[in-house]
């Protein structure tokens, strides 16, 4: 008996056995495996056939040399960020930064998805979705300058009202305590309505009977939000925590270029403004690749961890 | 099991299918130097063995990268024509905006064939790429372009030296972006003029107490202060002291080279700063201002004096529309203040402001570039490139200069690079009376020249120059401000040289400057 | 369980006590207030872009700042140049095809993808994720652009960004969403992968699919790097680079030509953000109708 299991165990390892079984499992799916081609292409040729620029984060880059011909440098460009006199502080900037945002930034859609979902006038209910995702399309050259008026120590309107009420104008752009909060406020000015579109679409797909029903039993408007809405919507909110936990070394470079100045660099300096001040002299290639595989590496990592944690949790997660 | 192998197929399968294409690609990765140099190599020896009148009878064809960021010429526009006429060529203009061009220029590069002649931007690197082999120097060519020789001076030349080498045309801008400008009504009014003259000009500040006491009149009696856009908006104020607050700017000093935000004289000129800044004299705002804020403050009243990086928009614009909130009102050119020591600059010199014109090591004929651009920089050249075509665009009537309807479309000056130079005939009939405001732009102002200006980069700049920058930034605007004390500036001194290699960074650019025979 | 045709969100019959009612100009009042935020900087745009020139000091005093006179010289310069409507034209090419493209492509990736029992899924999966971390940089993407000939032609604007990853996740996730069962009652009539997606899968997803439609119809609207990198053709240029052109002066160039009847910078800045963003706009309330009318399936028996 045992004998016999074990030739068929071998028997089943030959190749031939192997490529016919390879052939009968495509060929069950052979509609989906075929649905595949062109985006798995995609990905191949525009993604991965570039990943080997990767290595530039190893190479001094010799643009005549071509990347493959490049000297070998080793760690050098990571030596050279972590030797940065800032290093500390632009890896703690970058972090605490993108965390603010991702506190205060994240759930700040999911609130006004909700809240959108809870009013019965249509036409009220599309004005206001689509007045709130206005600031997305505006780049941040404009809403700086706006911000600086706003807030303007002398002639802002923030100022003017807390004159107003006795106290002391600030300077919100020049200090160090307020930066940050300026950087998450007008972010999250910018992009809370763009970022509730893909709620509210969630949002359309629960099913009608479950607040019927809800209904039934007397439930209030919140409860029903609590047990019905919200689990309704987990899976959505689930998958974009982690791809956001992916970004958390991108603490917004175009913003924060746009607004920083020498006065808050202490608390507002991140990796990218850091590498495109010191990439500014030609070896930008291979100092931007490093620090970009750095980000990279931790974001799989926490993307990893997040979606272990989240199928634990009985969530779909990316894969 | 099964399962495993499965994956395991799909996995080879498509690492397979990865393998081939990046083997394809990885063939052209590499410029392929080789193969189009030795086809070029090929041409220009089987024409060697034409005539040599044969030869000047092919109009050289070759690609032409420049920035401009405005109307693009239409196709095979009539200027074009005639500087290929002129010039036996036959080139394809590659435009580029400004914000992209680093990256654009880089992969033209990268990819292995780009145009031969690359006008490279202020803050780009060409030095990098002129050592690994993307360029060549043009000393020998330089025999072919006179004009070149004799407009370009000889500091210009000094910018684009590397290892005793000449490398690239200087582009020409001799325009003055700035300017300090006063309120010449409030003066009147104010009665400061003691020893102001009507016409300006002359020097008005002969004291920096001259200034200090201009200023807190306008504070005193029109709540107005000093404002500009950032530190270096400051530069008149520095400039009394003989430094200029901006990293990487050396003086010569008898023999020896100084970095000027280390020198004594900037606790100097810090200190006093620090004292307008305490008084309410300075713009607390400066440095979060941008262009608007200063336009706005100039047309609302709240500023007296101002220093403007990019002076057109504000003269142009402002001095237009501040009639109309108060007629009064006469904003005017006026010189810095001269300090203690005899010192007035204005800001530091900086002559690379429109870059340099590389020639790309792939050229077919690298002469025929330096003879096009020689024939840009003067006489019809010059002429056709800034202005357009005589007749066509302009037409001269009775000496004067009048230009068309399609003589005033913007990209009539896209070619118009080599040289920028005050030129009051076309100005005038361009501008009309908008000119005069810009004849000031044509103005000598004193300016602090930057021996390292355009330095070549070593190692150790590369590494911690610009945290050093920053470094010195920060300390600046808290001694301005008064957020650090002055007598913390040996301290400063002392970090910028240990903590942020100041004082490796000052020597390597020293060597750097004789290596490239900059210095003696 | 019955599943049955109805309208979601909007229909919802809330009890209305005293308290339901309070809560409801509590939320209703909140939007307000956020509509009123995030409509000033676009309102801010538009009305500096129809000031005149004299006016604009009053700007900085109050942010929304309505001009006595509403002067549209900056629109005209923008729509008298003559190139606007060629870029036009290829910002509206490159932004149906590849939308349209796109959509389809990352539909039919996403679905096999959503397949709980396809051998070889996680592994893709993890593939496509691992693209949206790690990227070979600029210059090797160009290089791929260029091997495949794709420089000065319309199609480099669409085929570098044909798909993307996360709108596939977002799909994917969206395709396990939907029970099963009707996709098993399907096969049992003899159904294929092709039928039951494009009969079953996509009417059901109609509110994701307009939204990563929407993703990728902006993506491609506002698609101005990939040109200036990729074109040197100057009649494939989007509307966006030609846009950007009218709104710029070249830094160090002294030469401006100002004249009083030309609308100031500033003006025409705001302008062409105006006009970039208005068609844009005008998609979105289109696809909304898509939100409300989640569609379900008609009934099925267990």
């Amino acid at each position: 008996m045992l004998n016999d299991y074990a030739a068929v165990k071998q028997q089943r390892k030959q190749p031939d056995i192997v490529v016919k079984k390879f052939i009968v499992t495509i060929s069950k799916h052979k509609y989906l495996y075929l649905m595949l081609i062109p985006g798995i292409a995609f990905f191949i040729i525009f993604h991965y056939v570039p990943m080997y620029g990767a290595i530039i984060a190893f190479k001094e880059y010799n643009i005549m040399q071509g990347i493959l011909g490049s000297p070998w440098v080793g760690f050098k460009y990571f030596k050279q960020a972590f030797e940065s006199p800032f290093f500390g502080q632009i890896l703690w900037n970058t972090f605490i930064i993108s965390v603010y945002k991702l506190i205060w930034g994240f759930p700040a859609p999911i609130i006004l998805a909700l809240l959108l979902n809870e009013v019965k006038n249509m036409i009220f209910r599309r004005t206001i979705q689509t007045i709130s995702y206005l600031p997305h399309f505006i780049s941040w050259v404009v809403i700086g300058g706006m911000f600086t008026d706003l807030l303007s120590p002398q002639t802002g309107v923030v100022n003017n009202i807390i004159k107003m009420f006795g106290g002391q104008p600030i300077y919100f752009m020049a200090s160090k305590e307020w930066f940050r909060t300026v950087l998450v406020v007008s972010s999250i000015w910018k992009e809370v309505g763009w970022n509730s579109i893909i709620y509210l679409a969630a949002l359309s797909s629960i099913d009608p009977q479950l607040y019927e029903a809800s209904q039934i039993d007397g439930a209030n408007r919140w409860q029903q939000i609590w047990y019905i809405t919200l689990p309704g919507i987990m899976s959505t909110i689930a998958i974009l925590l982690i791809l956001r936990l992916g970004n958390i070394l991108n603490a917004g470079f175009e913003q924060i270029f746009i607004m920083y100045n020498p006065s808050v660099y202490e608390v507002a300096d991140i990796i990218d403004t850091w590498v495109y001040r010191t990439g500014i002299q030609g070896m930008r290639y291979s100092l931007a690749t490093a620090v970009g595989l750095f980000k990279s590496v931790v974001g799989f990592i926490l993307v990893v961890t997040s979606n272990w944690i989240a199928k634990r949790t009985g969530e779909l997660g990316i894969w | 099991m099964r399962k495993n192998y499965k994956l395991f197929l799909v996995l080879l399968v498509v690492s397979f299918v990865l393998t081939v294409l990046a083997g394809c690609v990885n063939s052209s990765d590499k410029p392929a130097q080789e193969t189009v140099s030795d086809a070029k190599k090929g041409e220009t020896d089987s024409k060697g063995q034409d005539s040599l009148a044969a030869q000047q009878e092919e109009p050289y064809e070759f690609d032409w990268a420049f920035a401009w960021m405005r109307e693009l010429p239409p196709e095979n526009d009539p200027i074009k024509q005639v500087i290929e006429k002129d010039t036996n060529t036959k080139f394809n203009p590659v435009i580029i905006p400004i914000n992209e061009y680093a990256e654009k220029v880089q992969v033209m590069i990268a990819g292995g064939d780009y145009p031969e002649l690359i006008q490279f931007i202020p803050g780009m690197d060409w030095k990098t790429l002129a050592e690994q082999g993307a360029f060549i120097p043009i000393d020998e060519l330089l025999q072919y372009g006179p004009n070149l020789q004799k407009i370009v001076p000889e500091e210009n030349w000094n910018l684009v030296k590397m290892k005793g080498k000449i490398w690239g045309v200087p582009l020409l801008n001799v325009l003055n972006p700035s300017q300090l400008f006063v309120r010449l009504d409030w003066i009147e009014e104010l009665r400061l003029g003691d020893g102001w003259e009507d016409k300006l000009g002359e020097e008005n500040f002969k004291t920096i107490d001259d200034f200090y006491n201009v200023l807190k009149a306008f504070k005193e009696h029109k709540s107005a202060t000093y404002t500009c856009s950032g530190i270096v908006g400051l530069s008149p104020l520095f400039g009394a002291f003989g430094v200029i607050p901006v990293s990487d700017f050396y003086i010569k000093e008898g023999n020896d080279v100084l970095r000027v935000t280390q020198h004594p004289r900037m606790k100097e000129a810090l200190a006093w700063i620090n004292k307008l800044y305490k008084e309410g004299l300075i713009d607390p705002e400066f440095i979060t201002n941008r262009q608007e804020q200063l336009n706005n403050k100039a047309l609302e009243g709240k500023t007296g004096m101002l220093y403007d990086i990019w002076n057109v928009p504000f003269r142009l614009e402002v001095q237009h529309n501040i009639k109309e909130i108060d007629p009064n009102a006469k904003w005017v050119r006026t010189n810095p203040p001269k300090g203690p020591e005899g010192h007035v600059y204005l800001r530091g010199d900086s002559r690379v402001m429109d870059g340099v014109f590389m020639i790309s090591s792939k050229a077919k004929d690298p002469k025929r570039l330096i003879q096009f651009l020689d024939y840009l920089i003067d006489g019809k050249g010059y002429e056709v490139s800034q202005y357009g075509i005589e007749g066509t665009h302009f037409v001269r009537k009775d000496g004067k200069i009048e230009f068309t309807e399609e003589g005033k479309a913007e990209w009539v000056a896209v070619y118009g690079k080599m040289r920028h130079i005050w030129d009051p005939d076309f100005w005038y009939a361009k501008y009309d009376k908008y000119a005069e405001n810009l004849e000031d732009a044509a103005m000598e102002n004193p300016v602090l020249p930057n021996v390292a200006e355009a330095f070549t980069p070593g190692p150790i700049w590369k590494q911690y120059g610009a945290d050093l920058n920053r470094y010195e930034q920060e300390m600046l605007l808290k001694f301005i401000i008064g957020e650090e004390p002055l007598d913390k500036w040996d301290e400063y001194v002392k970090t910028a040289n240990e903590v942020y290699h100041a004082q490796e960074i000052s020597e390597e650019i020293i060597e750097g400057l004789k290596a490239d025979g900059r210095l003696n | 369980m019955n599943w049955v045709y109805g309208k979601v969100g909007g229909d919802r019959v809330i009890k209305q006590t005293t308290e339901e009612k309070i809560w409801e100009i509590v939320i209703y009042f909140i939007l307000i207030v956020i509509a009123i935020v995030t409509l000033s900087p676009f309102l801010y745009v538009l009305l500096v872009s129809v000031t005149p020139t004299v006016e604009l000091s009053n700007v900085s005093k109050n942010i929304l700042y309505f001009p006595k006179q509403v002067d549209f010289t900056a629109y005209n310069q923008i729509f008298q140049t003559d190139t606007i409507p060629q870029g036009f034209k290829i910002s509206l090419f490159i932004t149906v095809v590849g939308t349209l493209l796109s959509l389809l492509i990352t539909v039919l990736t996403a679905y096999p993808l959503s397949r709980k029992n396809l051998p070889g899924r996680e592994v893709l999966l993890f593939m496509i994720v691992f693209t949206m971390l790690f990227n070979g940089g600029l210059i090797p993407t160009y290089l791929v652009v260029k091997s495949l000939r794709l420089i000065d032609k319309i199609w480099a604007l669409i085929m570098p960004s044909l798909v993307s990853a996360f709108n596939l996740i977002i799909i994917k996730n969206y395709f396990l969403t939907i029970p099963d069962s009707l996709e098993e009652s399907v096969k049992l009539d003899g159904a294929n992968d092709f039928v039951i997606l494009f009969k079953i899968m996509l009417p059901l997803s109609a509110p994701m699919l307009a939204t990563i439609a929407l993703f990728y119809a902006v993506g491609y609207w506002n698609s101005f790097f990939n040109a200036i990198l990729y074109i040197n053709n100057t009649r494939l240029y989007p509307l966006q680079v030609v846009l950007r052109r009218i709104l710029f002066s070249a830094t160090g160039d002294l030469i401006l030509d100002i004249e009083t009847h030309k609308a100031s910078m500033l003006a025409v800045r705001m302008a062409v953000i105006a006009v970039t963003t208005i068609p844009i706009l005008m998609v979105y309330p289109f696809l909304q109708k898509y939100f409300t009318q989640g569609i379900l399936l008609g009934s099925i028996k267990e």
